[in-house]
């Protein structure tokens, strides 16, 4: 485990690289296609960035 | 030795490029699929920002650090000139036809509460939501525990939000509401200029000073906040992807996220369904990993501060969950609230940096205690008192 950190950036690097690229390759085989950006605060009713509704809505 | 350092470097320069280089391609293809060209130029005003925000060490968290601890401002005038250059932009935009929408937010019981943890939270990790990402992307030891912990947080925020809107709550207040967009752009840049005077006064006494390299950043950094606010339609935001990713982990580990109320906002609810790769916050937070690491390799800097010690480990990671759940309840960070907020003429802004401001009072002075240097003698003194 020394030895395995101690190759920081290396090894932990290319570990992280490659699990963070399935994910993301894995995440957009089995999502919706959306031909589009996307973003909660242009939702409708959305009065927040994160697409938090209007308390007088 | 040397020979062997130097050999030793190589390698990993080489293994690092092809990975980034890799990565970088097979994400913008399918950036292309998922979002088309506005993903795709997203992606690239991300790697852009990355590189910039690592190259200039252009932090929130330090800038706030040097005012509190040693009363030099310089670093945050630093930042309220780049909140003046996107307020340029941000506030008169759809009145000058383009289809596009600023940051608002309520002014809640949340904003305050959420502004407030996260002020701790950056101060305790070293880093802001941008701050976060681009050391993460630079090989930060530190941030391979805050980032994590971070999305945790965040989803943890995201669950208590629906429940902590309802404690108290306005809906989003602009700043001279009601006047002609012009009138609303002068007021909002007043506003910041007598920020900036205020910091950069107390800089100059501190003895701080703004230089020009600082500068350039702070207007490319602009520009590159303008394309994506023309982009994505509204300003950079950083921390909703962080929440997205977090609830799609949850999600595959089997929790019932979909039903919970917050992620049946329609906004959530459609970013939940589709690819992370549709989302704007989360292919500019993918960008600017990618940036950011690709200016660490190329400038030889890629890890190098080493593993931290024990108590910070622990402050990385109390940090990051502080920040995730202060920036659900406090409608974002740095950048969404505190650059897109008040960029945008929305009150919550400036709420939101006064109350992020308190916190990190309180979390500069938690620091000593996870083992970082003593405060300066600014905060000392009145420590002592």
């Amino acid at each position: 485990m020394k030895h395995l950190l101690s190759r920081w950036p290396n090894v932990i690097f290319s570990l992280l690289v490659i699990g963070f690229l399935g994910l993301i390759v894995s995440d957009h085989l089995t999502s919706q296609t959306l031909a589009g950006i996307n973003s909660p605060a242009r939702a409708s009713g959305a009065c927040a960035p994160c697409g938090a509704p209007c308390k007088s809505e | 030795m040397t020979q062997t350092a130097e050999h030793h470097y190589q390698i990993s320069q080489k293994t690092g490029f092809g990975l980034l280089g890799l990565a970088a391609i097979t994400v913008l293809c399918l950036i292309l699929l998922d979002s088309g060209i506005a993903g795709a130029g997203l992606f690239i005003v991300g790697g852009a920002l990355g590189a910039m925000f690592f190259g200039v060490s252009f932090g929130f968290a330090s800038g706030w650090r040097n005012f509190i601890t040693s009363g030099d401002g310089m670093s945050l005038a630093g930042q309220f000139v780049l909140i003046g250059l996107c307020a340029l932009l941000f506030i008169p935009a759809a009145s000058l036809g383009f289809n596009v929408a600023r940051t608002i937010a309520p002014i809640s019981v949340s904003l305050f509460i959420g502004a407030f943890m996260f002020g701790i939270g950056m101060q305790l990790a070293n880093g802001c939501g941008s701050g976060v990402l681009f050391s993460f992307g630079g090989g930060s030891q530190r941030m391979v525990f805050a980032l994590p912990a971070f999305i945790v947080g965040s989803v943890m925020g995201a669950w208590i939000l629906p429940d902590m809107l309802r404690w108290g709550s306005v809906d989003p207040v602009i700043i001279a509401d009601g006047w002609n967009i012009w009138a609303q752009l002068g007021l909002t840049l007043l506003l910041v200029i007598a920020a900036i005077a205020f910091f950069w006064r107390a800089g100059r006494r501190a003895g701080g000073q703004l230089s020009r390299r600082m500068l350039t950043a702070c207007i490319v950094i602009a520009l590159l906040c303008w394309g994506a606010f023309l982009l994505a339609g509204h300003p950079w935001g950083v921390t909703f992807g962080f929440t997205l990713w977090g609830g799609k982990i949850a999600q595959a580990l089997g929790v019932p996220i979909a039903q919970t109320e917050f992620w049946s906002w329609a906004g959530p609810a459609r970013a939940l369904s589709h690819s992370v790769l549709a989302d704007a916050s989360s292919v500019m937070n993918i960008g600017m990993l990618i940036g950011a690491s690709g200016w660490a390799i190329y400038t030889t800097r890629f890890g190098q501060a080493g593993w931290p010690p024990a108590g910070q480990v622990m402050a990385a990671i109390i940090g990051g969950l502080l920040m995730g759940v202060g920036a659900r309840l406090g409608f974002g960070c740095n950048i969404g609230a505190f650059l897109g907020g008040i960029a945008s003429g929305s009150l919550h802004g400036w709420v939101w940096f006064i109350c992020a401001f308190a916190g990190s009072y309180i979390g500069i002075w938690l620091r000593p205690y996870f083992g970082f240097e003593q405060a300066g003698q600014r905060l000392s003194g009145k420590a002592q008192a």
